[in-house]
Parts: structure tokens; sequence; C-alpha cells
């Protein structure tokens, strides 16, 4: 184990990407240096972030020498470098499903899910912030998928073929969720790993969003896998670091199946 | 003993072949064709059945140890790494992993959405042409999941479709220069060891050469260049490559499921 150097960690929202590595290092007990990168003001595309991460996405991690830019392989590395109780299955097989389940919730359900609420959400929010000319902000974000996702936000302009296959997926993903949860308590399997950490920082959101494919009749297992991720210290403390309304969402998944389900 | 279900080594299915070969596992070989059964998925053949129920992407290669089956042909390269003896193929060191794993997210994915279309285009489309379109069509229409759909129609819309053509020639040519410059510093991808990462990029691009040329050669990737010449001489690598049927395993295409962020939509 290396010498355990105080890790700095640029971030936003407790929400998907930045929300893994807030969370690993929450479960760890790891003291880091946090910074608040604010997405919505287009902070990860301004020279200085693009000085430590030239993708202009966030998180980024630095921890000595070491700079990472990739959320999930970034979760590993916590997981190995510091001191702390182990997230990784200790078998092969184990670390194999939890790895294919990172990359589904990363490469098909994230960006599924991301484009509602770009659409609803980020678009909207930045048009309220002090971003300047929009069209030189899109100019200054270096990849060219965050770039056109930007455009398409910032325009409003995403087709309905694409609205309704996000939704689509959505909806499969919850139902392939569910399968695999019906075979195991956890992710990866018999015990609380990385996976389910991934999937929460999506997770969290599926109630307040999907309420009629996310319920306690619908996706059962799913609701007690939230459930018992919900209970866990590291998560309360990570998402009271939420600064938008996206983190109030964690709410929705502690109400029983009999209380009202207005107002969620 | 383990199962692996392949076809021809190239790309996605090159990858166990040659990490199986390294560790020095024993193996049965079943044989799929994946352009064949893609088309005709008969319930009664044992091959097809498991693949098409099993193997959550329906594609690619598909590994059964212990009675799981591992599928995910990067992931596979990590788990065959992880569980079986032999040669270290992956290192311990946090970074060094870390960068591995950056390499299957990042290049490794980019490769895939650029070799595959481009190699289908080659070699694919062709045959697909030859066939009758209205059962090509009925075909493309029953085929699961929709994603795969997605793909496959993706291949035959490149037909004289020459500015998408031009798009996954050029950032093909940047995920080269990136793959140049990784190799800047070693002979291999990552740190000064032979690793999976050099098994997943090889696979990618082992058929660049013939396939397009122009953009794989000594004046503009020299290092790549030595980099394919040192994987060739490896005799794990000539066994993988040995196992093909039809001789010429850089000729041989399939789309591939990887979907990436609000794209192939
Ligand atoms: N592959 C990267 C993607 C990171 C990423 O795209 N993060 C989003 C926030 S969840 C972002 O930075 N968006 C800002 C932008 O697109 O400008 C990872 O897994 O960390």
């Amino acid at each position: 184990m290396m010498a355990p150097e105080r890790p700095v960690l640029y971030h936003w929202e407790p929400n998907s990407n930045p929300g893994k590595a807030m969370l690993i290092l929450a479960e760890k007990g790891i003291d880091y240096e946090g910074h608040y990168v604010d997405l919505l003001a287009m902070e990860q595309h301004r020279p200085e972030y693009l000085a430590l991460n030239p993708r202009g996405t966030i998180p980024t991690l630095v921890h000595g020498q070491n700079i990472l830019t990739e959320s999930t392989p970034m979760m590993e590395y916590i997981d190995a470098a510091f001191p702390g109780p182990r997230f990784t299955p200790g078998n092969a097989i184990e670390r194999w499903r939890m790895r294919w389940w990172m990359r589904f919730f990363d490469s098909y359900l994230a960006p599924a899910i991301s484009m509602g609420g770009w659409k609803r959400f980020i678009g909207p929010a930045a048009l309220e912030r002090d971003i300047g000319d929009i069209e030189a902000a899109i100019d200054r974000i270096p990849l060219e998928a965050r770039r056109s996702a930007w455009h398409k936000a910032l325009h409003d302009d995403f087709s309905e073929a694409e609205l309704s296959e996000s939704q689509r997926r959505y909806r499969y993903g919850l139902y392939l969720l569910e399968a695999h949860l019906c075979r195991f308590p956890w992710i990866a399997g018999n015990d609380y790993s990385l996976g389910d950490m991934n999937g929460f920082t999506l997770g969290y959101a599926f109630p307040s969003v999907q309420p009629d494919y996310c319920n306690d009749c619908k996706t059962p297992r799913i609701m007690d896998w939230l459930r018992r991720i919900c209970a866990r210290p590291a998560v309360r403390k990570t998402w009271s670091l939420g600064r938008t309304h996206l983190a109030s969402r964690l709410e929705a998944i502690t109400v029983k199946p009999d209380a009202d389900k207005e107002g969620i | 003993m383990p199962a692996l279900y392949h076809w021809e080594p190239n790309t996605f299915y090159l990858k166990p072949l040659i990490a199986l070969h390294e560790k020095g596992v024993r193996f049965s070989s079943h044989y799929i064709d994946p352009t064949a059964t893609a088309f005709d998925i008969r319930p009664d053949c044992l091959d097809a059945s498991i693949e098409v129920l099993n193997n959550p992407e329906r594609e690619g290669p598909m590994l059964i140890e212990s009675g799981e089956v591992i599928c995910g042909s990067f992931f596979m390269l990590e788990f065959i790494a992880d569980f079986y003896p032999g040669p270290e193929l992956a290192p311990r060191d946090p970074m060094l992993y870390y960068r591995i794993q950056e390499i299957g997210q990042t290049l490794g994915v980019q490769l895939a959405t650029l070799v595959g279309p481009l190699g289908c285009e080659r070699y694919l489309l062709p045959k697909l042409r030859k066939r009758d379109a209205v059962q090509l069509n009925a075909a493309l229409s029953a085929m699961e999941p929709v994603e795969r759909r997605h793909v496959w129609q993706a291949v035959l819309d490149l037909e004289g479709n020459t500015q998408e053509f031009a798009r996954l020639h050029s950032k093909l040519a940047g995920s080269l220069q990136e793959i140049e410059s990784l190799l800047d510093a070693s002979d291999w991808l990552v740190g000064e060891d032979y690793s999976i990462a050099d098994i997943e990029v090889f696979s990618m691009i082992h058929s660049l050469p013939v396939l397009t040329p122009e953009l794989l050669h000594p004046g503009c990737t020299p290092k790549i260049v030595s980099f394919l010449q040192r994987m060739q001489s490896r005799p794990a690598v000539r066994a993988a490559l040995a196992m093909s049927r039809t001789g010429h395993p850089e000729r041989c295409f399939v789309p591939g499921i990887e979907p990436s962020r609000w794209l192939g939509l």
C-alpha cells in the first residue's frame, strides 16, 4: 500500500460520474480536498481546468503525481491505492460481473438517462448563468461528443426520435437491472461493491424521474436495493454536498409503498 | 476446461484467443460465424442458441468458465489476466492498472466504433448486397436487441455514403496518432511491460495495414508498425492467428455493439 497522500477531487453534484468518485472516497473514509466545479456555468471548459484535464470533463482526481480523469477506473484506483475497507470483490468472476455492469451503467444507461436531464435541467439552468456568448462557449468544448451535447441542450435541439429511443433504453435498462437483482442481492454478487456505488449515482433518481416505471410494484428489487444503499452513512454524507435540487431526489427512495405518492 | 465461443481471430474475437494462449490455458474452441447466425438463427443449433440466449451482447466472444458466461471482450481480457495462473498480463500497480482500464474505456471503444464499420464496409457489405433485399430487411427487423439492428443497419447505410466514410476515416487517423504517441515512451502501451492493453489495441488494429494502409505505414506511424511486428513475433499471437479457418482473418468483420453516449441513435 502506498503512502496515502491527501487527494484532491474536482467534482460537481453527487450525481453520475462525479458522484462515483465522491462516494467511494466517503465509503473508504478518505480525507480529501474537494473543489466544486460548476458544470452549469461551464467551469469545466475554462483554461485553468483544461490545464488539469484537457478533456474538460468532471471529475478529475489529483493524487501526488497522478491525474485521473475516467471516473470508473478512478473508483478502482481509489479502492486499491488507499487504505480502508475494500469494495472490489475478492473473486475474479464477481470482479468481472462488477466491471461488466459498470460499463453497462456508463455506456448504456447513463447516456439514456442523461438526455432527458440535459434537455429539462442542464440546458435551461445553464442559460440562466452567465456563460456569455453561447456559440463561443460551445466552441471552447474540447470533446466533439460533449460539444454536440451542449449544442443540443443550449438550443433545445433534441429530436423526437432520439428522445424516445433514450426513454426506451432507460426502461429496458430498468428491466435488466430488476432481473439482475432477482439473481443477486448486489451488482457483483454477494457483497456491496463499486458496481453498486456506480449504479446508485444514477439509480438514486429512478423513483423520482421514472415513478411509473420504477416503484415498489414494478421494480421491487430495485427499490429494495436503492433503500439498502441509501441507508449507508457515506451516501448521506456525499449527497449532503449537493448544491442543486438534484440531491433532494434521494428522498423519493425512502417513501414507503403505502405512502402518498403525490408530491414526488 | 473453459469453453470459448469465437469466430475468426480478428477484432473482438482475437482478444481472448491471444490472452488464453499467453496464459497457456487449455480450452475447448467453439467456432461461430456471427455473420451467418445473425441472419439465420436456428433454435436447434446449440452454438447459435447458446450465443443468442446467453450472451447479453448477442455478438462477440463468450467464455464459459465454472458455469459462468463471461462476455464483453475487454472485461474478458481482465478476467483472463486475473483468473488463470501463468504469466502476469496486468500490472499490480494501481496507476498502471488505471491506465489499462482507461485505454479499454476510451481508445478500445473508439477503435471498435471505427474499425468495425470500415471493415464491414469493405468485406461484409458486398456479401450482404448479394442477398435478397426483402429477406435481408426481414432478418434485420427481427434482430434483437434493437441496438444490434441499428449497427447492422448503419453498415448497410454506409453504401455510397462518402461523407460518413470520410468521417470514420479521419477519426481513425486521430486514434492511430494517439496510439503512436503512447508508444513514444516504451515498447508497450502501459508501463514497461507487455499487458492486456497491448492485446486490446493490437486485436483492433492488426488488420489496418490491409484495410487502411494509407493510415498505417512506416512513414506516418513507425512506432505502430514496429509494435505490430513485436506482437506478431509472440508465439501466443501466432497461435491465436493460426486458429483462422478462412486463412484471411483480417477480412472478417461484424458490426458489434458498442453503444456510446447519445450516438448511434
Ligand atoms: N468518461 C468520463 C466522462 C465524464 C463526464 O462526461 N462527466 C460529465 C458530468 S457527469 C461532464 O463533465 N459533463 C460536462 C460537459 O459535458 O461539459 C468519466 O467517466 O469520468
